[in-house]
């Protein structure tokens, strides 16, 4: 009994990371931009059908080709559809996004079709390992491992490069930042790419997981939502730490409840809504509430 | 019953066009029942829009009450009773306890957490939908429906279109009502209603109640029609059927979603024969929309007959009283004695005081003005005094009775009003309407759902007396967005007379407004006091002088004088706190040579600049301009427009007229970036450094090639270097000072300007501050903002003084500094 719940909270590890990874572009997008993100579900899983067709054509390097291209669609839809709606009714770019969401949804299905493709793990990667009482499958484990590699670069990224501490301040005053000499139109567009990018590579990641289909953006979109509610708006640790809850959460009910396995995050969301709507490590921003 | 503008009741236009739906749908190849379709999602639409496009709420919850709903009059129908009636009152009744039931939870919330609860409900519902087969039947939805009666397809036809025009008719009054009009200002200004008296989360909720009961009976009318109900409605992607089809239609206006669930359903209907791919289109054509008309259908066609205006309900007014009727607004007997009478109040924000042992006392039937140096203190008292804001101690008496712990709104029951220093009316209502909803506050009437607002006894009088009170009747039709400035003001001022108030309190009324806007406004106030009694904040020192019956000073939240106007312009505090002591202030070496400079090519030239936000006008025809290696002042009292202008100059605001040259570069509408990689770099008012990064990456971020060093920059000003690792938000005043003018300096600069550098900060470290200005300016011109002019006389070879918005003295500051008659007129509280 132990061992399986072991192995599941591992399982709800990986499955945590991987939500983290989601929602960290949702959120890094709302502090600099103020917008919410419908189309970040379909980003994600356009990274994992570039992927699926890159790999016909490049093999490995689909890999980071894929949410490359997943960045620059995202720079392209910033620039084109978001940056008219700046300064317009705030409400705008939220069903500006909602539309994108439902186009390349659409999109996706009329060029790859409806029907789920599947994706394998390279060989290297198949198979289990056995430690102990814990049994997990290698590639949740090599998931593990590079998601968290991801953060950790990412988390350098906006600590020590010049863009990141832009984005860090862009967050707090971005009328600031521009009075410094620095162009926040490009800045605006690059943060959107980033979040698209890393969007991209979660779907990537996501592929052998779960099955390449057009409605995978759902399955990532709504946990984007909650755990960046759940872990603050804004905040780069909230989203890691509540990621993990919500990843661990649903493991486990898979286990012992799984008919309310997908119903549990959003009760979680409901919950924090209710007692902490700035989220366990948010800060209060008032054009939130 | 209250037309619509082309003259044919929107009800009416419905009904045609349902009527006609069966009979021509199937001449472009779609089923008849099409058309019973598109009336049940007109009413789904509706219900939505009751909440987002009259009430301004974002709920992703539609989907859910339209879900649950139908699978309530799928089982009411397969397990309980067959006549389909029944059922879908059943349906409706259960639909209207759910939305009371979420309502009450979610409603605790606001703004995006409103919204993102109702998407997680929503979900919450789908899932349990979705895995609660044994009753709802999962995947495969729910099958067996039976329809006895009604059973073809035209009579059902009929029956739905019956039901959908008395729910649109239902609408309809109720949007026409004195509940619907308050959803309506809630969504413009939910906190200005607050103020008024309302209770809005009552109000909401009410509206979250009605949308979920109307589109409820949407989702009950469905299940009939299909005789079957799915999950798939309530997943979230169907949540945005009604935002699609309300924004294709238009949000703000009735008919709108009529038009677009025509849209949604036809295309959807015919497309779907064509491709497979039909969302496609949809999200291309939801995205063109929102690109270019946001008003959706209905903007299009209004566009088309010359109008923009919206038709969320019928554009008339009611009929103007007959001059003579009702002239001014009612006199009531005016009050005597002390109306008001703060003692001991106490106020902090962490570290800054902003009331410190404040005692204030207000006769009846005078006007007391509140003044001081600076900005803080005054707007919170204010605040404190109308329950916005609750103090730290101290008590305040309001016509005898202890109103200390009150809430906003009983303190409005009570008989205080006050106007806002940012105009604070309802930006899509017309004048008219701002007004009456203000006196509808005091009507027994004003929670009513189904009388019509327009005919509330006495209430379209007193509107129409209070707009000619202020002078604006001829202006009652326009809508509060396209009034000018100072009309705003006035109708500020309506707004709040109109609650009947024993005492007004009026903050900063002429801000942003022109010198003949001004006189109308200090005209009407002087007809207002008597009969009210007026505390006024004002930083227009002539009129608050030739206004006020009493006048209290605050400095730094004490109370430092009060007493009759001709007393405070001789009270050497007064003189003090304004134009400083000159004492334990360290002396510069005087010797300027301001002779020389004369001669060059100004670095920094502005001509002619009007400046304002949004219709405000705050700077008028500016003029002034900074030589090479010059420091010059820009001085003037509170709300005059220096910070307005060292925005204008950096880029932060755009002028609407005249030109600013930099270096012989025109920077007249560059964007604040390029302006900074000119050469001019700001120290804005509150230092503006970024909290969340330390000292060292404040500075870095704005270093570039040709900056100082950023050993030099701690050179400077060592207490820097010791807290360079220290975040922000952990600075003190001081140091986040030195800290902003060093970020200032890590690119290359030629100018530097900088807001009220001393501000906040204690003696000692302004003399810190001090000699780093001074050591700067070997290196860089500067244009320095202050209003202690002590300080900065002695800094600068020629000042400027600013009064409303223009320049009144240019020359050398020794001039200014000797002239102190000028200094008091001009900056202190003089005549």
């Amino acid at each position: 009994m132990t061992a399986l719940i072991i192995s599941q909270i591992v399982n709800g590890l990986v499955l945590g990371f991987l939500y983290v990874l989601i929602a960290i572009g949702l959120s890094i997008i709302f502090g600099m931009l103020g917008v919410v993100n419908f189309a970040h579900g379909v980003l994600f899983a356009l990274g994992a059908y570039f992927a699926l067709t890159l790999r016909d054509n490049v093999g490995p390097w689909a890999i980071l080709l894929a949410p490359f291209f997943v960045g620059l669609v995202g720079m392209l839809i910033e620039s084109t559809l978001l940056r008219p709606l700046y300064g317009k009714e705030p409400l705008l770019g939220l069903f500006m996004t909602f539309g994108i969401a439902l186009f390349i949804e659409e999109l996706i299905r009329t060029l790859w079709g409806a029907a789920g493709r599947p994706f394998n793990p390279p060989a290297l990667l198949s198979g289990f390992i056995v430690w102990g009482p814990i049994l997990v499958t290698k590639y949740r484990l090599f998931l593990l491992l590079v998601t968290a590699t991801i953060l950790l670069a990412l988390w350098l990224f906006l600590q020590r490069t010049r863009f990141g501490r832009i984005i860090r301040a862009g967050s707090r005053d971005a009328e600031m930042v521009s009075l410094l000499g620095i162009n926040l139109r490009r800045v605006f567009t690059g943060v959107f790419g980033l979040g698209a990018a890393l969007a991209g590579v979660a779907g990537v990641l996501a592929a052998p997981l779960w099955s390449v289909v057009p409605s995978m953006a759902e399955q990532a979109i709504m946990p984007a939502f909650v755990v960046v509610t759940i872990g603050g708006l804004g905040s780069f640790g909230g989203a890691v730490v509540s990621g993990l809850l919500v990843g661990v959460s649903v493991a486990l009910t898979i286990q012992f409840w799984p008919a309310a396995s997908s119903a549990v995050m959003y009760a979680l969301m409901v919950v924090v809504l209710l007692v902490r709507p700035r989220g366990l490590l948010g800060e209060s921003w008032e054009r939130f509430e | 019953m209250s037309k619509f503008k082309p003259g044919l009741h929107p009800i009416l236009i419905a009904a045609a066009i349902y009527l006609a739906l069966p009979f021509v749908l199937p001449q472009f190849g779609s089923a008849a029942t099409i058309g019973t379709e598109i009336a049940i999602y007109t009413l789904y639409a509706l219900g939505f829009n009751l909440l987002l496009g009259y009430t301004g709420l974002v709920s992703f919850g539609a989907s859910a009450f339209f879900g649950t709903a139908s699978y309530a009059a799928g089982l009411a129908n397969i397990y309980l009773v067959q006549n389909p009636l029944l059922c879908i009152l059943l349906a409706t009744v259960f639909a209207a306890a759910l939305g009371l039931a979420l309502g009450i939870i979610i409603l605790r919330r606001r703004g995006i957490y409103f919204s993102l609860l109702t998407l997680a409900f929503t979900q919450l519902f789908y899932e349990i939908t979705f895995k609660w087969t044994d009753l709802t039947g999962g995947e495969n939805g729910l099958q067996g429906v039976t329809r006895p009666i009604l059973s073809s397809n035209l009579s059902y036809h009929f029956f739905v279109v019956a039901v959908v025009l008395g729910g649109m008719y239902a609408v309809w009054r109720i949007v026409h009502s004195p509940f619907g009009r308050v959803l309506q200002a809630i969504r413009d200004n939910g906190q200005r209603v607050r103020c008024l008296g309302y209770s809005t989360t009552r109000y909401q909720l009410g509206a979250f109640v009605l949308s979920a009961t109307i589109i409820g009976l949407a989702g009950s009318l469905l299940t009939f029609l299909i005789q079957s109900v799915y999950a798939d409605n309530l997943n979230w992607q169907h949540a945005g059927d009604p935002v699609m089809m309300t924004i294709l239609g238009g949000i703000h206006h009735f008919l709108g979603p009529l038009w677009g669930s025509m849209i949604f359903i036809v295309l959807s209907d015919q497309l779907s024969s064509v491709t497979e791919h039909w969302w496609l289109f949809f999200g291309g054509l939801l995205i063109a929309f929102l690109l270019l008309s946001p008003e959706g259908l209905s903007g299009i066609f209004l566009r088309a007959a010359g109008s923009r205006r919206w038709t969320l309900t019928a554009d008339v007014l009611p009929p103007r009283p007959s001059a003579g009727a009702a002239g001014e607004a009612e006199a009531g007997t005016p009050a005597i004695g002390m109306i008001l009478a703060v003692r001991e109040l106490n106020k902090s924000f962490g570290s800054l005081v902003v009331a410190e042992n404040v005692n204030l006392d207000v006769r009846a039937g005078t006007l007391h003005s509140l003044i001081g140096p600076n900005g803080a203190g005054k707007t919170t008292m204010f605040n404190m005094l109308t329950g916005l804001v609750p103090s730290d101690g101290g008590t305040v008496l309001f016509a005898g009775r202890d109103i200390t712990g009150q809430p906003a709104h009983e303190r409005v029951n009570g008989g205080i009003a006050r106007s806002f220093q940012i105009v604070s009316v309802f930006r899509d209502l017309t004048v008219f309407e701002t007004v009456r909803i203000a006196v509808q506050a005091r009507s027994p009437f004003r929670a009513s759902l189904w009388r019509d607002a327009y005919k509330l006894p006495g209430v379209n009088d007193k509107a129409w007396a209070l707009l000619a009170s202020v002078g604006l009747s001829e202006r009652a039709g326009e809508i509060c967005a396209n009034l000018a400035h100072g009309e705003q003001r006035l109708l500020e001022i309506a707004v709040a007379i109109a609650t009947e108030p024993k005492l007004l309190l009026l903050d900063e009324p002429l801000a942003g407004l022109g010198d003949a806007e001004r006189e109308r406004i200090v005209d009407l106030v002087r007809r207002l006091v008597g009969q009210h009694t007026i505390l006024l904040i004002e930083h227009d020192i002539d009129r608050v002088l030739s206004l006020s019956d009493r006048i209290t000073v605050l400095h730094q939240g004490r109370v430092i004088a009060e007493g009759a106007p001709n007393e405070i312009v001789e009270h050497p505090a007064v003189m003090e706190a304004y134009l400083g002591s000159g004492r334990g202030v360290r002396a510069v070496e005087t010797a300027i040579a301001v002779a020389q400079k004369a001669e060059s090519e100004a670095l920094l030239k502005l001509e002619g600049i009007d400046a304002g936000y949004g219709k405000s006008e705050i700077l008028h025809d500016l003029t002034l301009e900074v030589r090479p290696g010059e420091v010059v002042a820009l001085l003037g009292r509170n709300g005059v427009g220096k910070t307005t202008t060292l925005r204008t100059i950096a880029g932060a605001l755009r002028s609407r007229h005249g030109r600013s040259v930099f270096d012989g570069v025109n920077i007249t509408h560059l964007s604040p970036d390029r302006i900074n990689r000119l050469g001019i770099a700001m120290v804005p008012e509150g230092r503006r450094i970024f909290p969340n990064l330390t000292v060292s990456e404040n500075l870095v971020l704005a270093a570039r090639d040709g900056g100082w060093a950023i050993a030099d920059v701690y050179d400077l000003f060592p207490r820097l270097r010791t807290h360079k690792d220290a975040r922000g938000e952990n600075l003190s005043g001081g140091e986040r000072q030195m800290l902003a003018i060093a970020r200032a300096l890590m690119a290359p600069q030629k100018l530097i300007l900088l807001d009220e550098p001393f501000e906040g900060l204690a003696p000692a470290v302004i003399d810190e501050v001090l000699l780093a200005v001074e050591r700067l300016r070997a290196h860089t011109s500067m244009l320095l903002v202050e209003h202690k002019i002590d300080l900065v006389l002695h800094l600068a070879e020629r000042a400027y003084v600013m009064v409303n918005g223009q320049i009144v003295f240019a020359g050398a500051s020794a001039t200014l500094q000797r002239d102190t008659e000028l200094q008091q007129r001009l900056l202190g509280v003089g005549s």
